[in-house]
């Protein structure tokens, strides 16, 4: 393509270059031709021009010559004085020669065969006439006065003819300067039709190129034209998409700014209200270990730990779905089991159902569809008092190693989802003895799941724990998490895994 | 016939015989997600009264579906007229918790666990 353009481009200048070349060439020729032509008019002109003088002024001078010579024979003729006539005498003679010059001289200027002829007429005429002028002298010396006079009339009628003769040469030899200016007024106009046809032609020639060009520059015009308004289109279409595309970008940007401003929340909204370790060292009676780790996208795993009066709570749940909304009905939940527990209120239903209402009007105000599960355990002294629904929890006890799983299903319902639960909760009690276990869990761990699709299992973590339970709280915390995620390998994790082992103190 | 497939679950609606079943592992992340198989939900509860939901096939089913589908019986419960009649099996662990609260929530609920 581009080479293409090259050549085009190439052929459009040589073109123009020549077309150029010959508008030059024609001018240059037409001025040549003419100011030849014009030189040769003029010197034409000039010679013409002189030679008529020249010839004018000697015909002229020819005339006067006789004239004069005649008046001095007319004058000789009244002299009487012989001195006086041989001194007219030697001018009547010095007239000849300065006759005889002058023809000579309009001859050496070229004449025409006529007036070759003429002039010849004239010398025979002037011949005679001579003859008799000499006469006339003559008979003055000889005195005889009116002779001399008729002869001298005579004389003076031949040379009459010749003056009129020569007037007559004179005014043809105007004619023949006339034809010959007018010879060269035709020479002239033929000059000038010629420069003039040549520079119609240098004027053809450039009007042509100028159209070429023109033709040239507007075609070249519209394909840039063209290509401005496509180059155009194109950068307002490619405005266009960056615009979309920024939009694009940014609001994938936001979301994901947002989405893990949120996630920093609501991690950090988990781990604030976690019991310290030294909060759960100052259960009497219990040892204790926790363990909560946060899925990507989910939050709402609870568990806590509270201490009033001897008596401690311990509470597990799990809030439906994810989010700082499900974060937020979790802090919700634990401050309304501190307030309780502060309250000092004895009753599990009492306690479940109040906080159950409480949370259950706060969820409405919220427009949330979401609940939670709950489990709460009231221990003193190692009896525990188990209520609220949840996951199984598991009991080992020392003395057997056997493993009891106690079902929450009909302990409880759902936190937030009906105003009144009362009826649905009951309590399971259980005497721990020392070095029994009990490890509660969300379901995080049973729904735990591998790259095979094979959910971890409450009977796997039973396996573990029954294997594991006479060991410190936290060694089976350990193992249970190791195992939990030797199972989930690779695979994606879905729900927080939340751990809580406990175990009664040996007697001191 | 109403069909939803997504990419580990199907849920299909027979309007002829008000039964809509679900099948596969729903993880839909919240009530958002969830919306087109209650608007399922919903126009079955529209149109009939005594409605079946089947999910023997359904192996697993995440806390804001086990939401879902008590919002659904509150619904039916509140409407009074409706009859629900669910499907499961007890083979499938989540469902033996979650019937029974969903028939607690509607005690008319008819359980069929096989």
């Amino acid at each position: 393509m581009d080479q293409k353009h090259k050549n085009v481009a190439k052929t459009h200048f040589i073109l123009i270059i020549m077309g150029f070349l010959a508008v030059v060439g024609v001018l240059t020729l037409s001025t040549s031709i003419g100011f030849s032509n014009l030189n040769q008019i003029n010197a034409r002109l000039q010679e013409v021009v002189q030679q008529n003088n020249g010839k004018s002024i000697l015909m002229t001078r020819m005339r006067d010559v006789i004239r004069e010579r005649m008046l001095i024979v007319y004058a000789v003729v009244n002299l009487r004085d012989p001195f006086e006539q041989d001194e007219y005498q030697e001018k009547y003679s010095g007239f000849a020669s300065q006759f005889i010059d002058a023809r000579d001289k309009l001859t050496a200027l070229g004449l025409t065969d006529e007036q070759k002829q003429q002039l010849d007429g004239q010398r025979k005429i002037l011949g005679e006439a001579q003859v008799i002028l000499n006469q006339v002298f003559d008979l003055v010396r000889a005195e005889q006065y009116e002779e001399a006079s008729k002869q001298a009339v005579k004389a003076h009628e031949m040379n009459n003819r010749v003056l009129v003769e020569l007037q007559e040469m004179r005014e043809l030899q105007q004619k023949i300067a006339e034809s010959s200016v007018a010879e060269s007024g035709v020479a002239t106009a033929m000059a000038r039709k010629k420069i003039l046809s040549l520079v119609a032609l240098a004027i053809g020639i450039s009007a042509v190129i100028i159209g070429f060009v023109l033709l040239i520059i507007r075609r070249q015009d519209k394909a840039l034209t063209k290509v401005m308004q496509e180059l155009e289109d194109a950068n307002v279409n490619l405005e266009k998409r960056v615009v979309e595309r920024t939009n694009e970008l940014m609001s994938t940007k936001a979301e994901n700014m947002r989405m893990s401003a949120e996630l920093e929340v609501t991690h950090q909204l988990q781990e604030m209200l976690l019991p310290r370790d030294e909060e759960l060292l100052q259960v009497k009676g219990l040892d204790i270990a926790g363990f909560m780790e946060p899925a990507d996208e989910v939050g709402g795993d609870y568990y806590d730990v509270l201490n009033y009066d001897g008596r401690t709570i311990i509470g597990i749940g799990d809030v439906t779905g994810h989010g700082l909304e499900s974060s937020v009905i979790m802090l919700m939940v634990q401050m309304a089991v501190r307030t309780l527990a502060v309250s000092k209120e004895l009753d599990p239903v009492r306690y479940l159902n109040v906080l159950n209402r409480a949370v259950y009007d706060n969820v409405q105000r919220m427009g949330s569809h979401k609940n939670l599960t709950l489990s709460l355990l009231e221990y003193q002294d190692g009896a525990l008092n188990l209520y609220g629904q949840h996951e199984e929890m598991i009991v080992v006890r020392k003395a057997t190693g056997a493993l009891e799983r106690i079902d929450t299903v009909d302990l409880g319902f759902p936190i937030g989802l009906q105003d009144d639960i009362s009826a649905f909760v009951h309590t399971h009690q259980i005497q721990l003895a020392p070095g029994d276990v009990v490890v509660l869990f969300t379901d995080g761990i049973p729904e735990a799941e591998n790259d095979r699709k094979e959910y971890y299992l409450i009977d796997r973590l039973c396996d573990v724990v029954k294997t594991n339970f006479a060991r410190p709280v936290n060694e089976i915390r350990q193992a249970v998490v190791d195992d939990v995620r030797r199972h989930i390998g690779s695979h994606k994790v879905y729900d927080d895994i939340t751990l809580l082992v406990l175990k009664q103190q040996e007697v001191a | 016939m109403a069909t939803i497939e997504g990419e580990n679950y199907k849920v299909e609606y027979n309007p002829d015989t008000a039964t809509i079943a679900i099948s596969g592992a729903l993880r839909l992340g919240g009530l958002g997600e969830y919306a087109p198989i209650i608007e399922v939900l919903n126009a079955a509860l529209d149109e009939h009264t005594n409605i079946t939901l089947n999910m023997k096939q359904l192996e697993f089913l995440n806390s804001s579906g086990i939401a879902m589908l008590s919002k659904f019986v509150i619904e039916a419960r509140n409407k009074e007229t409706v009859d629900l009649t669910l499907c499961g099996s007890s083979d499938v662990p989540w469902q033996g918790k979650s019937l029974i609260n969903l028939q607690r929530l509607m005690p008319k609920i008819t359980l069929v666990v096989e």
